[in-house]
């Protein structure tokens, strides 16, 4: 008859612990979960949330230089842009995008007078504006595809700003944070 | 088992082979990517980089232009009128090399078309980061380049910025 030792407290159908804290107890489930998250990183990161890191000043104060956000890609599929939204916008592919607040809606007029936005004639609030550099810019109509965008940091001059309208098929999604 | 084994591993070996011969196949359009990457490498210098080295850039950007090449950048030289001619490119990019900090130039979302008369166009966004430790000034710009094949080498004929937005005109 053999005899067993067991020493007390160790149960010898477990693994020792330096392999359960590299790969599980169980390697197989362990394998599938890394396969899952995977896949499901792929498929988030890839065609829903874009990742972005913020590299130019044209969005502060709102998002500061090397803030890490994500712009939501399905956003605009059930609904459309709107006055406020912050979105990603591409130029030749979607490596590089700017990251601008839709102020002007299709059909809208749009214009700067003394650094304030007047939309068809209106004033428009814009709480998020901490800096506001004179800006006079003549009237600018919008199409029924195009979007007025501008950062909201305005103390820069009017000329090193990118904004103006852009069209729908530019804009790639809103900001998620 | 190890019959499987050993035709699992030679089918993973099969695939590298055709993955590695299907990018490092030379083509048409691999070489115009090269030239546009060559560009951008040419065209970013480091903080302590010499005048000597920063000359023999500005003359490698110079040469992969046609002796006719013409740029139409306005918003980003901040000219009124287009920039004509290799030689003037040069003069302008010697003048302009020892002159710069650090810049770092990357080019994203290369889209190569080509034409059937040794032409090809190019759509590009061009990235610079500057200033310190290159975390400063970053600034992108979207461009449509029209590319010529001269005695078997492509060439930049003509750059041209692409805003791809209606500006407003200031007053």
């Amino acid at each position: 008859m053999d005899r067993m030792t067991e020493s007390p407290g160790v149960d010898p159908a477990r693994p020792p612990l330096w392999r359960v804290l590299l790969v599980g107890s169980n390697i197989r489930v362990t394998l599938i979960r890394a396969g899952v998250l995977a896949m499901l990183s792929w498929g988030i990161f890839g065609y829903v949330l874009r990742p972005v890191r913020v590299a130019g000043i044209s969005m502060e104060p709102t998002y500061r230089l090397q803030q890490v956000n994500f712009v939501n890609r399905w956003s605009f599929r059930f609904r459309e842009p709107g006055r406020g939204d912050v979105v990603g916008v591409r130029m030749a592919g979607e490596s590089v995008l700017y990251l601008k607040r839709i102020i002007g809606l299709p059909g809208e007029r749009v214009r700067f007078v003394r650094g304030q936005v007047y939309i068809n004639d209106e004033p428009l609030d814009e709480p998020y504006v901490k800096h506001r550099a004179p800006w006079n810019e003549a009237e600018l109509e919008l199409g029924p595809d195009e979007y007025f965008l501008v950062g909201d940091n305005r103390g820069m001059a009017a000329r090193d700003h990118t904004h103006g309208a852009f069209s729908r098929g530019r804009l790639v999604g809103k900001v998620l944070l | 088992m190890r019959v499987t084994t050993a035709r699992v591993v030679g089918l993973i070996l099969v695939g590298l082979v055709a993955v590695g011969a299907w990018r490092w196949w030379p083509n048409e359009e691999k070489r115009v990517r090269r030239v546009i990457e060559g560009l951008a490498q040419d065209a970013s210098f480091t903080a302590g980089e010499g005048n000597i080295s920063r000359i023999a850039k500005a003359n490698a950007i110079a040469n992969r232009f046609t002796t006719d090449a013409e740029l139409h950048v306005d918003q980003v030289l901040r000219v009124e009128s287009a920039v004509r001619g290799r030689d003037t490119i040069q003069g302008m990019l010697m003048a302009a090399a020892p002159l710069m900090g650090a810049v770092q130039v990357d080019v994203h979302d290369v889209q190569v078309t080509l034409g059937g008369d040794d032409t090809a166009q190019v759509i590009m966004t061009a990235s610079a980061k500057t200033g310190g430790r290159l975390g400063g000034d970053f600034n992108a710009q979207e461009f449509e380049l029209r590319m010529r094949k001269v005695e078997g080498v492509w060439l930049i004929a003509r750059v041209e910025e692409v805003l791809g937005y209606r500006k407003p005109q200031i007053q």
